[in-house]
């Protein structure tokens, strides 16, 4: 039963998963340089986060704005646990995310009750709230940072070599797509749908809305956490400026670029923006700029972002293989 | 069940400041029965539909299904609990699902009769069932929102009826229908009422209330004014004025024909 749900479509068909990994796998055998795969951990790494975010924002269609706070709490969790209390890597990334996925019940339950601008405003009070605890000084660093973190280690292969690093954040980038496809188009998947159709309707046909938000929120939370936790020991140190306001909004973007709701779209418009950072000159604040323009252009020509552009080039194929006025009505229900 | 039938409403008062929407509102419908709230705008139709669906919360008052107080109940608890489920007075269907998808939220949120989750498979078949009983099968697939009017009306309806419901709320489910869209949804009322489905129907139309309701309550300013039969309230003095009281722009459609009484505000 074909049936044309646009939100959950991207989610039904395992090929892009697929492709996603092939390429994301196969670039570590492409002799690539250390640079360039140190550019693919970032990619890889912002990817994950900008795909947790996206079930909150995309899925459930509640605009969380924090994200980077709670890659803050996998990094510095994952990072603390390794270097002062000599936790093994995994078990260490375990408790970051369990942290992250413990406070992101207690925002969400609190911060979820509010709507739009105001739930936008309380998510980024607390992912700023969280950069400006980590400026303290004390036994996590302040501004200085934290270091040294010890490389991951599993299972008693410890991953110094770039690629390996790369290979780790691939998979985890991987498996984040498998799971976050599978919650989509699950029960789950379709009662975010609902409340972001229409919540007061979602609540008559009895979904539970106030559980379902606080739950996407959390697991966005403890995604972007896994993020972080994954990130930290391959970086050997991490400051708060890695988890600044600026870093939130950047995963929002890339929320946007990708189409909400779309995690093939949010990984490709995380490779974007984290390239136009790492080859625009002036670090920062220049490709900020041209990123805005990028904002800009994709709302005026793609709304729908990159998801947008697979859907007017379904509505194209099916213009050709069936002449008629018919086809363009797909295109008209993406541009709105 | 208890004697005080399926639905019940006691002394249900809204405020919202200054204003009282709703005022020490009683209504009992019993289990099978259809029991028309009507009254002229403004009335707090929609209000008393939206304290029973659990959407607000009542100043006073309690609400009671099946004799149990459902009062303080969120939404989610009533639809599986108290199998009590409503349609809305605007078509609120989820845009972004094609027909079947939106039966499949509210059929997944339901529990089997021995108060157990519904798995997937018995979602999926009752979903089926529903589409054939309302002829939606070959819509199934659609957007639900490219349909017509008329067919995303039913499917609200629909959308009811995979909830496999005890009470039903209905908020003006004839506006905008043509009048053979009207005789099937009175044929469906009738039908619903055949499996010992109570229906509380909000509505203006003033044919399809008199064509299916066993009882009627007439709201006006958030009063009771009068009840009994659709035939008994129309003929009731009370309901005369507030419906031709020269406030109501929809005079017309009250089936009886008297002067036009003087304005009592």
């Amino acid at each position: 039963m074909p049936d044309k749900a646009f939100a959950l479509r991207a989610g039904r068909h395992l090929a892009p998963t697929l492709v996603a990994a092939v390429i994301l796998i196969g670039f570590a055998f492409t002799n690539a340089g250390a640079t360039d795969l140190a550019l693919g951990v970032n990619i890889g790494v912002a990817a994950i986060a900008a795909v947790g975010l996206t079930l909150t924002i995309g899925g459930a269609g509640q605009l969380a704005l924090g994200q980077a706070g709670f890659m803050a709490i996998g990094a510095y969790g994952t990072a603390y646990l390794m270097r002062d209390r000599e936790v093994a890597f995994l078990p260490a990334l375990a408790a970051g995310v369990a942290l992250a996925l413990v406070i992101g019940v207690l925002v969400g339950y609190i911060a979820l009750r509010l709507r739009g601008h105001y739930l936008a405003m309380a998510t980024l009070a607390v992912g700023t709230g969280i950069h400006a605890f980590l400026m303290l000084p004390g036994p996590l660093g302040g501004v200085n940072g934290y270091a040294p973190i010890p490389f991951p280690e599993i299972f008693g292969y410890r991953l110094l070599d770039p690629r390996d690093q790369y290979l780790l954040v691939a998979v985890t980038l991987i498996l984040v797509l498998l799971g976050s496809r599978w919650l989509l188009t699950a029960r789950m998947g379709r009662e975010l749908a609902a409340i972001r159709d229409d919540e007061v309707a979602a609540r008559s046909v009895g979904v539970n809305i106030t559980a379902r938000k606080v739950q996407v929120f959390a697991i966005s939370s403890a995604i972007g956490a896994l993020a972080g936790g994954v990130n930290a020991p391959l970086q050997t140190a991490i400051d708060p400026s890695l988890f600044s306001t600026a870093v939130s909004i950047q995963l929002f973007v890339m929320v946007i670029l990708g189409g909400l709701g779309s995690i093939y779209g949010a990984v490709l418009a995380a490779a974007l923006v984290t390239w136009l950072i790492s080859v625009v000159p002036g670090r920062g604040s220049w490709a900020l700029t041209v990123l805005g323009l990028i904002v800009i252009a994709f709302m005026a020509l793609l709304p729908d972002g990159f998801a947008g552009l697979a859907r007017v080039g379904r509505s194209l194929k099916a213009r050709w293989s069936r002449p008629g006025p018919a086809a363009g009505t797909a295109v008209g229900e993406g541009s709105k | 069940m208890s004697a005080s039938g399926a639905a019940e409403a006691r002394g249900i008062t809204c405020r919202f400041g200054g204003l009282t929407a709703v005022s020490e509102v009683s209504f009992s419908a019993a289990k099978g029965e259809i029991h028309g709230i009507i009254g002229p705008n403004g009335a707090g139709k929609t209000t008393l539909l939206n304290v029973l669906s659990g959407l607000q919360r009542p100043s006073a008052g309690s609400v009671l299904i099946g004799g149990e107080d459902v009062t303080r109940w969120p939404s989610h608890r009533l639809v599986a609990r108290a199998r009590l489920v409503r349609t809305f007075q605007t078509v609120r269907l989820f845009s972004s699902m094609s027909v079947r998808e939106n039966l499949m939220v509210a059929a997944r949120t339901t529990t089997t009769p021995d108060h157990k989750k519904i798995s997937a498979a018995q979602a999926r078949e009752r979903v089926e069932e529903v589409l054939a009983r309302l002829s939606l099968d070959g819509h199934a697939a659609e957007p639900a929102t490219a349909l017509s009017y008329g067919l995303q009306r039913r499917v609200e309806l629909a959308r009811v009826l995979v909830a496999d419901p005890a009470v039903v709320l209905l908020d003006e489910p004839a506006a905008g229908l043509s009048p053979q869209e009207r005789h099937d949804l009175a044929d469906l009322l009738r039908e619903m009422r055949g499996s010992g489905v109570t229906v509380i129907l909000v509505e203006h139309h003033m044919d399809l209330v008199h064509a299916v309701c066993d009882t009627c309550t007439v709201l006006d300013f958030g009063k009771v004014i009068a009840r009994g039969t659709p035939a008994q309230v129309t003929a009731n003095p009370a309901v005369l004025e507030a419906y031709l009281g020269g406030r109501h722009h929809r005079a017309s459609e009250v089936d009886v024909t008297v002067p036009t009484g003087e304005e009592d505000r």
